[in-house]
This record gives C-alpha cells, structure tokens and sequence, in this order.
C-alpha cells in the first residue's frame, strides 16, 4: 500500500472526529474547520518530529482547500439529499464522507543528480532517485530544461543506475520532486555556468550577458553571437579544435577551461521536510442486502506548492485514489488458521481495475512550498492516503454507523449492518 | 508460467474430434475459446498430455431457430450471443446474464458451450441453461445423444459428458406468453465470478398467478442449484410481499455453499436470500410485460 501509516493514521484520525462530531452534535465539516491551521498561521510548527526533524506546516490555506472539496461535489446539498433519500430506508443507501490530511513530504537527508552534455549535444540527467512509474523521466527533464534552455527532445534522464550515480536514496516519502528535483535544478545551475564560461570565453562576451536558450547559449540581444551545446561540447574535447571555433585549428588546445567536461554534480541535503495538504471527498452507494459499496465520485483538493507537470500531478493523485480505494474496498492479505498466505496471486488478492474506480475530480492548488528551489510539496501518496479515511467516512454517513475497520467487504458491510461485526 | 508441454490438434469436424479423444483417451483435453483452459495450463493446475483445438471445426457456431426456440451452436462466442437480436428476443436471460460473464475481451474468446463443458459452479451460463430447461446436444463415438441441463452438471467442474464426447449444441425452449426472466449476482468487481448468483425464469399467467418457477443459484454450491423450496413458495400465487419473503427466506435455508477466501457460507446463504426478492421481483415484472 502506498502511504503506508499516512493511510492508517487517516483513517483512525478522521474516523475519531467524526465520531466526535456525531457525539457533540456538530457538524463534522465545523469540526474541521474549527481545527485547521489557519492561513495565518503558517509557518506552523506542529510540535512533533520526525527522526528528530520537527514537523512544520511551511506555507498553505488549508480551510480554503476544504472549501473547494466540498464546493467540488456540491457537499451540503447532497449530504441533504442523501440523508432525504435514506431516510426512505431504501436497500441502496447512499453517503458522503470526507477526510482532511496534512502529509510531510519531501524526505532529507539528501538526493543526487548529474546533468552532462554529451557530444552529440544533448543532456544527460542521472538521478539517485528511481521511477517506478511515476514519470521522472519527464518532471526531472522539465526542471533541467527550465534552468538550461533544452529542449525536452534533447533531454534523456536516467534513474535505477548506481553505475551512472552512485549515490542516491530513492523516491519513496514523497520525496522525488522535492529531493530529486531540487538535486536536478542545483546541478543544473552549476553546469549552466559552466556552459556560460567555456561560451564567454569562445563568444568573447561576459557570461553575464549569455542567455541558454533552444539548445545554445547567445549573448543578451545579439541572437547571432551563439555556440549550440554540441559546438561547446566539442570545444571541451580534448585536442578536438574545431575549424575556426576558439582555439583556432592547428594550435593546441588550452588545458582550461574547455578540456573539462560538461557536467556538474549536486548533492542536494536538508535538515527540513515540505508538507503538502489535501481534502478528500467520497460519494458511494451500499447496498444494504449485499454489503457492496460502490464509489459513485470522487474529489480531491490537494496543494503540491507547484506542479512541474500538472498532468502528472493530476494522474499521480487519481491513481493514487485508485489504489487506496483498492486497499479500503477490495485488497485483503487472508492467512488460514496455520499462518499461511491464501491470497498468493491476483485471482485473490484483488486489484481495483477501471470499472471499480468512479470518476475522479481533481484540483491542485499551488502555494509554492519556501523550502526549496522548485516550490514543490510532496504529492506521491496525496491520493492514497486519505481514501480510506474518507470512503469510510461515506458509508458511515450512508449506513449511519460509525465504521471502524478495513476493509470494507460486503462480507463484513453486511456483518456490520446485522451488529454481528463491531461497526 | 508457461504451460507444461503437450501435443496439439486441430480437427475440422466433430467427427475428428472425437476420433482423437478416442485416441488419446483421458489425457486428452478439449480446447474452445480458452478462457478457463489456458489460465489453467498457464498455471500448470493442469498437465493434459494433447489438446484438442475445436476453433476449426466448421458449423458450431451458428445461433438459428428451431422449434419456436433457439439452436446455439456450442463454438459460439458469448460476444456473439450478446450481440445477437435473435438471442435477445428468444432467450432474455441468456443475453442478460452473458454480459455478466467476465469482461468483453473474454467474451470475443469465450464460448458457450466451454462454460458449460468447463462446469464452474460460479459461472453465469451453466445456471443460465438449467434455468431455461435447456437440452444439451453431445457428440460421442456413437453419434448423438441429448441431455437436460439439470442432470448435465454432476459436480464442480464436472459434467455427464463422457470422456469421448463433445458438446455441439445448446437447444432452448421456446418462451411461453407470461414468461419473465432475470439474473443477477454479486460479485467483487465487474467481471468477476460471482460470489453468489440467481438466474431465475418465471411463468405467470394472465391473473399474475405464477404458474412456473425455477431459480437456479450459481456460486452457492459445485453445481447450479435449483431452489425448489423457494420456488414452491412462487408457484400457485401473484408474485408479491408475502411469497417473496418466504422464497428469500427458503432459498437462504436450503442453499448450502461453500466459504472461501471472498466470502463466508453465511454471507452466500443471506445474500442469496436478497438475490431472490429481486431477480423474482425483476422476473415477475417482465412477465407481466409480456403476457400485456
């Protein structure tokens, strides 16, 4: 399961309050909204640690972000209209529910990157980080290109490789964007001036006044006055002068500081987490006689301080979604009375697929984290970690029971229902 | 995994195909659209020593009428039959419950007459037939013989079929004014098996007493289980509160299913009792459209 123990912290959190709603009589959006940090507030200091880092809540408006999940689904008007329809006692009830989570994100102590021209003029971008999917190839592509002017083409980012890097901690926490990305952009900074100078030297211009640009560094409002990466790459090359290019052919090259390569390392530490912040609302349908919960919406409000690439973001946090809603609805790990595991293949332990994930509505709201150079705040498990929490909270609003355990399998919706099970 | 190795025939007629089963005896296995047998071989759960490969045989996959009712050829694609106007006029509740069967890639494979050739007790089509009172058309040595879906399936994964035989063809009765059908099941995601099932096929007459019932569970025992209890409720009465509750309750006492990994013996029982409120309710009300 991805966010492990965000997932199960938010479930029991959100479950607690709202029961404590229910037993005070309130309303648990009020409840909520009554304990969020304030905008005005922030930086909020939490008071807790983690491995010694304390938590800090760097930057965000979280009551605006609940008004925006609840705006998202219509919640007042269709809390009404639920509880209109189920007070019918219906066989099919219907529910909302909703989940509030403050995630830190952004793990230390450090991640690495490498970013070189090759010879053939491209970019090279090595990171300790490692995707499983999550599309570094891309957002780190982005943060290296933003500084250095590549076009994406021309940008080849590889991960997974201790030969290539042999340092690195990994995406997990949350982490990559902040950790991997900020590792990219500082290394990328430092081989921008390193371009800058082997092309002042080569435009006899101050490396001031040189813009990366298209895959070439220009001087300042002289566009023609250029040198392409793959020209300086071949600049650098040892006793490779190229016809007309400094140093003039048939005379040796200078030791530097052409004769060393086009490439910079960074290795990027903290002693400091982001936290991202985000509001889950769940609508689903329980069939009373079967137990089935079936999600009928979903939205999700997240602040991820900047997304390099919204698309990514926005297909992170829904499949994030999707996987939790997989582990609130369907997947189980079942042992016999022996200990041995019976769910040992995908026929048995099961995996949401397209036809159990309802449709997902996501918003992403950028406060740009101070922490660091990108502005970024954790977004990797967003989506995982309040599903649980928030599906729950659904069918307790349908059935009118509290809800406190996973998952929630018709066998056990329906143990719930008949008080055979504690709800 | 890779199957364990096996040898491999592709017979252009029934005839053929019987012929090698005579040959290679009981280590030989029939192969129709796959969808069962191949995850099976994949998985090594079964080691036949040859397959005999049915895609080739010519003229088992024809849907035609006969008799008022329908002939369906046991080769033919369940996408087939849920596409088919003929099927959807004829036999409701088979074009209903086939859209149950799995997820419309393994229908495009999938056959009718492997479902029921294959017998598991969880599946939508071997109920389907045995509600519907079908009659099942097998090919052996010896020619031809028919068999009534209720005494086709013996146990899980088991058929009357002997071991030479080949199933050729499904034959459907021809619906009666009044009749009214409908199958429903619960299962843990679309396309799953169901955990618990009921294809039930009712006759009203023109008062809306109910003059037939059969309710035919799947996923609630090793073979599709006729409620009998719960029909008796039904039949002689207008379908309504009172004998609804009583079938419900008559099912979920005479059903005895399995518990496993998805669902307890319990939960079948009961729910299997709320299947029979709505599949009879959702039956009673087309019949009543089609005796107007």
């Amino acid at each position: 399961m991805r966010a492990p123990g965000l997932y199960e912290a938010a479930f029991v959190r959100e479950r607690a309050l709202d029961m404590l709603a229910a037993e005070l009589g309130r309303d648990p959006v009020e409840l909520r909204r009554r304990s969020l940090v304030p905008a005005d507030r922030m930086p909020y200091t939490v008071g807790t640690d983690i491995g010694g880092i304390p938590v800090v809540h760097d930057t965000g408006d979280f009551p605006a972000i609940l008004d925006r999940a609840l705006e998202a689904v219509g919640w007042a008007e269709l809390r009404a209209e639920c509880e209109r329809e189920n007070a019918r006692s219906p066989e099919v009830r219907l529910g909302v529910g909703l989940a509030c989570l403050a995630e830190p994100s952004g793990w230390g102590p450090y991640e690495t990157a490498k970013v070189l021209v090759t010879s053939a003029g491209k970019l090279h971008v090595y990171t300790g980080a490692a995707s499983s999917g999550q599309g570094h190839e891309t957002t780190l592509a982005q943060v290296a290109a933003e500084v250095l002017g590549v076009p994406l083409e021309d940008i080849v980012v590889r991960h997974g490789d201790t030969a290539l890097m042999p340092y690195g901690m990994g995406s997990y926490a949350s982490r990559a964007a902040v950790m991997a990305g900020s590792a990219v952009h500082y290394a990328a900074l430092k081989l921008a001036d390193r371009l800058r100078a082997v092309a002042a030297r080569h435009l006899e211009a101050d490396p001031a006044d040189l813009v990366l640009e298209g895959g070439r560094v220009s001087v300042r409002g002289v566009p023609g006055r250029a040198v392409t990466f793959r020209e300086l790459a071949t600049l650098v090359a040892p006793r490779r002068p190229v016809p007309g290019a400094h140093p003039p052919a048939g005379r040796a090259a200078e030791p530097w500081p052409e004769g060393e390569p086009l490439e910079a390392l960074h290795y990027h530490h903290t002693s400091h987490e982001t936290s991202s912040f985000g509001v889950h609302v769940a609508v689903v349908a329980v069939d009373t006689r079967t137990g089935v919960v079936t999600p009928r919406r979903y939205a999700i409000v997240a602040d991820v301080g900047r997304a390099i690439n919204p698309t990514i973001v926005e297909g992170q946090l829904a499949g994030g979604v999707a996987h939790g809603l997989g582990g609130t609805l369907l997947e189980e790990l079942v042992y016999d009375a022996h200990g041995q595991l019976l769910t040992t293949t995908f026929m048995d332990y099961l995996l949401p697929g397209s036809a159990d994930v309802p449709p997902i509505d996501v918003t992403l709201v950028e406060v740009p984290a101070p922490s660091n150079p990108l502005g970024v705040k954790g977004a990797g498990e967003a989506g995982t970690s309040g599903t649980g929490a928030a599906l729950a909270s659904a069918v307790a609003h349908a059935l009118g029971l509290p809800v406190t355990a996973l998952p929630l399998s018709p066998a056990r919706v329906l143990a719930m229902l008949a008080g055979e099970t504690p709800a | 995994v890779k199957p364990a190795p096996f040898e491999y025939f592709e017979p252009t007629s029934v005839e053929e195909a019987v012929a090698l089963l005579v040959e290679h005896g009981e280590g030989a296995k029939l192969l129709a659209g796959g969808q069962s047998l191949v995850p099976l071989l994949a998985f090594r759960l079964v080691r036949p020593a040859c397959l005999v490969d049915l895609n080739r045989v010519a003229g088992l996959a024809a849907v035609e009428t006969r008799d008022g009712g329908l002939a369906i050829g046991a080769m033919t694609r369940q996408r087939t039959l849920e596409g088919s106007e003929l099927v959807r006029a004829r036999a409701p509740l088979l074009h209903e419950a086939v859209r149950l069967v799995g997820h419309p890639q393994i229908r495009t494979r999938g056959t009718l007459g492997g479902s029921l050739a294959h017998a598991d007790p969880a599946a939508e089509l071997p109920a389907v037939v045995t509600a519907l009172d079908a009659t099942l058309i097998a090919q052996g040595p010896a020619g031809r013989r028919e068999l009534a879906a209720r005494d086709f399936f013996r146990s899980y994964l088991t058929t009357a079929l002997a071991p030479a035989e080949v199933l050729v063809e499904v034959r459907l009765p021809a619906p009666s004014p009044g009749a009214g059908a409908a199958c429903l099941e619960v299962s843990r995601r679309p396309g799953d098996f169901a955990l618990v099932g009921l294809a039930t096929a009712l006759t009203l007459d023109g008062d809306g007493v109910c003059r037939q019932a059969r309710l035919v569970f799947f996923g609630a025992g090793p073979v599709p289980t006729l409620a009998e209890n719960a029909a008796r409720e039904l039949v002689g009465r207008p379908i309504g509160e009172g004998p609804l509750g009583r079938a419900a309750a008559a099912a979920s006492a005479e059903l005895s299913p399995d518990s496993d990994i998805h669902a307890t013996a319990d939960y079948r029982r009961r729910v299997g009792g709320a299947l029979v409120r709505r599949a009879v309710s959702l039956a009673a009300a087309r019949a009543r459209e089609n005796a107007a």
